[in-house]
């Protein structure tokens, strides 16, 4: 008399090489599959770094108004500090209108605009220096022996 | 009748296998390679298909160590990856058969023993074509049971199945099992 265990087993016996078969295949793949158990451990430590975090946060950052208030007033202080740092001459020079300068800045301001105009027109009559032989092409001390040898 | 490690869990080197050891791996391999075999092929009909899905039960066994919780359970746990994966192909045949379950009788169903089925050398053949003529849940229900005497609430776990259900399969399975063995004997 035989338990149906016996009975189902004895039945897929024949199956025995071919089950071996495949026992010996994974087994050679073992190294690839297995994952060590050291990769866990520092899975667990790293969640664990993590929950520490969390709680720091929760427990004590989060309901703590002082530091919520100082971080507040940090930030307005910048907002304001970059705001007046922002594009400073300009916003100078549009608020100043010219009669409103004293007289010796005005003064100094009219003579360099005339200066600038004076330049502005010299460059407008240079072209004939240019057509002769466009100097600032040339090295300084070949112009020099043009001259002289001129 | 041959003693089942899984009554004596302290021999199976779970821990050891945990580590990654070969020998450890081989031995457990060894230990269950046949009944997994026969619970699949019992379930698929199908000898390449069962050598698959006990090669990809066998990898999912070692990729997976880590998950089992408590190392006694080792046997269960595999045949639940096994079972996993017959469904897995049962759904892409799309041949799965749902059949009607009613409620048992507990009383009748305490009375079982997987003991009382003992069967003589010369009926084998006939006691495997009943097996087989048993419908898919009350088969597999029945092996786990015959093959490696797992306990209803482990089958529901491997099965992932309410116990109830379990009970309910087994003794259907068992009854089943009994009217077509008289028939076969008459």
């Amino acid at each position: 008399m035989k338990h149906p265990r016996d009975v189902i087993l004895d039945q897929h016996q024949h199956a025995e090489p071919r089950l071996n078969q495949v026992r010996s295949s994974v087994l050679s793949r073992l190294q690839t599959l297995h994952h060590p158990p050291n990769t866990h451990l520092e899975e667990k430590r790293d969640s664990v770094l993590a929950q520490i975090t969390v709680a720091l946060w929760r427990e004590l950052i989060l309901p703590c108004r002082r530091i919520w208030i100082s971080l507040a007033a940090i930030w307005m202080f910048i907002a304001v500090v970059n705001f007046q740092m922002q594009s400073p001459n300009q916003a100078k020079f549009s608020s100043i209108s010219i009669n409103t300068l004293s007289p010796v800045i005005r003064d100094q301001l009219i003579r360099q605009n005339k200066l600038r105009a004076s330049l502005l027109n010299s460059d407008i009559t240079q072209p004939e220096e240019d057509e002769i032989g466009h100097p600032s092409a040339k090295l300084r001390s070949a112009i020099r022996r043009e001259w002289m040898v001129g | 009748m041959k003693v089942l490690v899984e009554s004596c869990p302290d021999t199976l080197p779970v821990p050891a296998a945990r580590e990654g050891q070969p020998d450890a791996w081989d031995a457990l391999f060894k230990r269950y390679q046949l009944p997994l075999y026969s619970y699949v092929y019992e379930c698929v009909r199908d000898e390449q298909t069962s050598l698959d899905i006990v090669q990809e039960t066998f990898i999912n066994a070692v990729k997976y160590i880590r998950q089992l919780r408590e190392d006694e359970k080792f046997g269960s746990w595999l045949f639940s990856i096994a079972h996993q994966k017959i469904s897995q192909r049962r759904r892409k045949q799309a041949n799965e058969q749902k059949k009607h379950e009613t409620f048992y009788k507990e009383s009748e169903f305490e009375n079982e023993n997987p003991l009382q089925w003992l069967i003589r050398r010369e009926d084998e053949k006939r006691f495997m074509n009943c097996v087989e003529h048993l419908s898919l849940p009350h088969r597999s229900v029945l092996l786990l049971h015959f093959i490696e005497e797992f306990k209803v609430d482990q089958i529901a776990e491997i099965t992932q199945t309410q116990v109830g259900t379990i009970k309910s399969r087994l003794f259907y399975a068992k009854k089943a099992l009994r009217n077509l063995w008289e028939r076969e004997i008459k």
